[in-house]
């Protein structure tokens, strides 16, 4: 499965930033800005459905 | 037992059994002799893999020279042998009759109390560093290949030739660092044994060859064992010219087929021109491409550089986190030849000691499940690192207490209190929680701790005299993936402004890697914290090693300062968004049956 670039949200300083993530990877993150490992993932919500 | 391969590994320290596959050799090796009649008929050739593919082998060959057993084995990807038998030359020439084509591979299981694992290493292949020409220049070489072209037992016989022309070198370059300490290719560490490797080459080929002028390339020469300082001062003596620098890039005269270096000398500034005969990349080396696998099998974790991570690095260093497991030689590190033979003393020593005591005492941090609340989910069989709780579905969860090592994740993730770990039950920690936040909570910064790492650097802050600001209160967790949900609710419910959830790093984590149960559920309280409206940023989550006293100290005015932005009204808006619900009810299924049994 291929890398995706998904989007992660530092909760101390608010920073948002974008990161390559492969599937199964095991990686401690931190914001690039802060250093803090607070990051949330914020991941996509799925698209409304079509009624 | 050898050419075999290990298949599978379940139980428990004192009580691991051991599935091993004896491959089929499809010759007996009672019978054989070694004669080699065999190879001779043989009509098959292939790249030999032992000499690097410089010279060639049959489909029945002995694999290296020191094989042991000493007796040929039937390769059958390569034969034409088989099924039907299309060739059987081999077996028409052996007079022992050794030569079987119906072997076929035997499933072989061990009960052992302890295993010690010691899968080696791989070399790192330079191809992905185009700059080094490694697939385009014929005479650019690994210093594994350098090993068999030098060997007495290679494929030229000792006589060392550069592959383009035969021909002997006369100006050889030694690139150092391919694949280690290079962030770049993934390779961030020290490869530990190459600057030594090469500086035995080169006094190798002083010694063979007193007219070759070697160059080493180099970014730092690391000589720090016994006698290497003495090695590399006799390379230089010898006339080997080291030079600070790695190469830019590498060209080839296509007449000559002679290689032209260029680097910069970071000693003198100066870009420099080498023209070479030939250039041995001093390659890296890598985790072995099984250590995945082993890994799974034994519920190993994996530091960043990818080796095996030990129980402790200072107190416990041949020891697995999975208690019975013991590591020797590369797969825990790179080391060179004498501490691996040090490490594998150690750890036989370890086993020796453990098998020969016939028992084990393990702390009493244990979970237990209570059979009667357990609703047979296997929610916290999934999430224990160390395999310690047995499940089958439909039946109740039991705990291998030998095997458990007390992280609490299994506590944290069982939403039925079905699990109570001993001395930090659930009442516990909620009672510390309650205790804490009594008071004032709305002026105290409420901190859960993993007892190996966050604590410790707390400690570590404490006795290096760092200020931080007095607010924070601590509750201790043996890991963080103790810390279950309700706990950070309840925190937020007695009327905490803000909460901090710290643990180990990744590569740290005490508990193989349970830390990532922590990360999940933080992950899932934003979210929650998020939805009932409630600030996420009240909820923070760090990584804090017990070395890291700044750290600690810096987070701790972080969060306090994040402190001041709570408001009264904040605080007592969470309470009421974030009262329990109601208890989650068992599945009615569940409910019926214990019904029918009462």
């Amino acid at each position: 499965m291929p890398a995706t670039i998904e989007t992660f949200r530092c909760m101390m300083c608010g920073h948002e930033f974008q990161e390559k993530v492969e599937k199964d990877e095991d990686k401690e993150r931190s914001c690039p800005k802060c250093r803090s490992n607070s990051i949330r993932h914020m991941k996509k919500k799925a698209p409304p459905s079509k009624e | 037992m050898t050419y075999s391969e290990v298949e599978s590994v379940s139980g428990f320290i004192g009580n691991f059994t051991v599935r091993i596959r004896k491959k089929a050799r499809y010759v007996n090796p009672k019978l054989c002799n070694a004669c080699g009649e065999c190879a001779k008929v043989c009509p098959v050739v292939k790249p030999d893999e032992y000499q690097m593919g410089f010279s060639s082998r049959k489909a029945i060959y002995i694999p290296f020279p020191q094989a042991v057993p000493c007796s040929y084995i039937l390769n059958m990807d390569d034969c034409l042998g088989n099924n039907p038998i299309a060739c059987g030359k081999c077996a028409e020439v052996c007079e022992k009759h050794a030569i079987d084509y119906d072997d076929r591979d035997v499933i072989v299981t061990r009960e052992v109390g302890a295993v010690i694992v010691a899968i080696g290493l791989d070399v790192y292949d330079p191809t992905e560093m185009d700059e080094y020409g490694y697939t385009r220049f014929e005479n650019v070489i690994t210093s594994m290949e350098f090993e068999r072209l030098i060997c007495a037992g290679g494929p030229t016989g000792g006589h060392f030739v550069r592959p383009s022309d035969h021909r002997r070198p006369k100006r050889i370059g030694f690139i150092q660092c391919v694949g280690s300490r290079n962030p770049k290719v993934g390779r961030p560490y020290c490869s530990n044994i190459c600057c030594m490797n090469t500086i035995k080459d080169t006094l190798l080929l002083a010694d063979h060859y007193p007219d070759t002028e070697n160059f080493v390339f180099y970014q730092d020469i690391r000589a720090f064992g016994k006698s290497f300082e003495d090695m590399f001062q006799r390379s230089k003596q010898a006339g080997t010219r080291f030079i600070r620098g790695l190469p830019g890039d590498i060209e080839e005269d296509p007449r000559t087929r002679n290689l032209i270096v260029t680097v910069e000398n970071t000693t003198s500034g100066r870009i420099e021109r080498h023209e070479l005969d030939m250039v041995v990349l001093s390659v890296g080396v890598v985790p072995p491409k099984d250590l995945a696998k082993i890994s799974s099998m034994l519920t190993l974790s994996k530091t960043s550089d990818g080796f095996f991570m030990e129980s402790h690095p200072k107190l416990k260093p041949v020891d697995a986190p999975t208690r019975g497991v013991f590591f020797a030689g590369f797969c825990e590190a790179p080391k060179d030849i004498k501490d691996s033979v040090c490490q594998a003393g150690a750890a036989a020593s370890r086993a020796g000691a453990l098998l020969n005591a016939g028992r084990i005492k393990i702390e009493a941090l244990t979970s237990r499940i209570d059979e009667a609340a357990c609703m047979k989910c296997g929610q916290c069989a999934a999430v224990c690192p160390y395999g310690a709780i047995q499940w089958k579905k439909g039946e109740v969860a039991v705990v291998v207490e030998a095997a458990c090592a007390g992280c609490g994740a299994c506590g944290a993730t069982c939403q039925y209190g079905a699990i109570t770990m001993r001395h930090f039950t659930d009442d516990q920690i909620m009672a510390q929680i309650r205790a804490i936040l009594a008071n004032k909570p709305e002026e105290k910064v409420f901190v859960f701790a993993c007892n190996w790492c966050s604590y410790a650097g707390g400690d570590m802050a404490g006795i290096s005299r760092i200020q931080y600001p007095a607010t924070n209160r601590v509750v201790r967790t043996m890991c963080s993936a103790r810390v279950a949900p309700e706990m950070v609710l309840e925190a937020f419910r007695c009327g905490a402004p803000v909460v901090l959830v710290s643990g180990c790093h990744y590569a740290d984590c005490h508990y193989i890697n349970a830390n990532r149960q922590t990360v999940k559920r933080v992950q899932k309280l934003w979210d929650q914290l998020e939805k009932a409206g409630v600030r996420p940023e009240r909820l923070q989550l760090e990584w804090i090693s017990a070395a890291e006293g700044q750290k600690f100290a810096k987070v701790m005015r972080r969060m306090e300062e994040l402190r001041k932005t709570v408001t009264m009204e904040e605080i007592e808006f969470t309470r009421k968004a974030l009262q329990p619900k109601p208890k989650k009810k068992a599945p009615k299924k569940e409910m019926e049956q214990a019904m029918t049994a009462q």
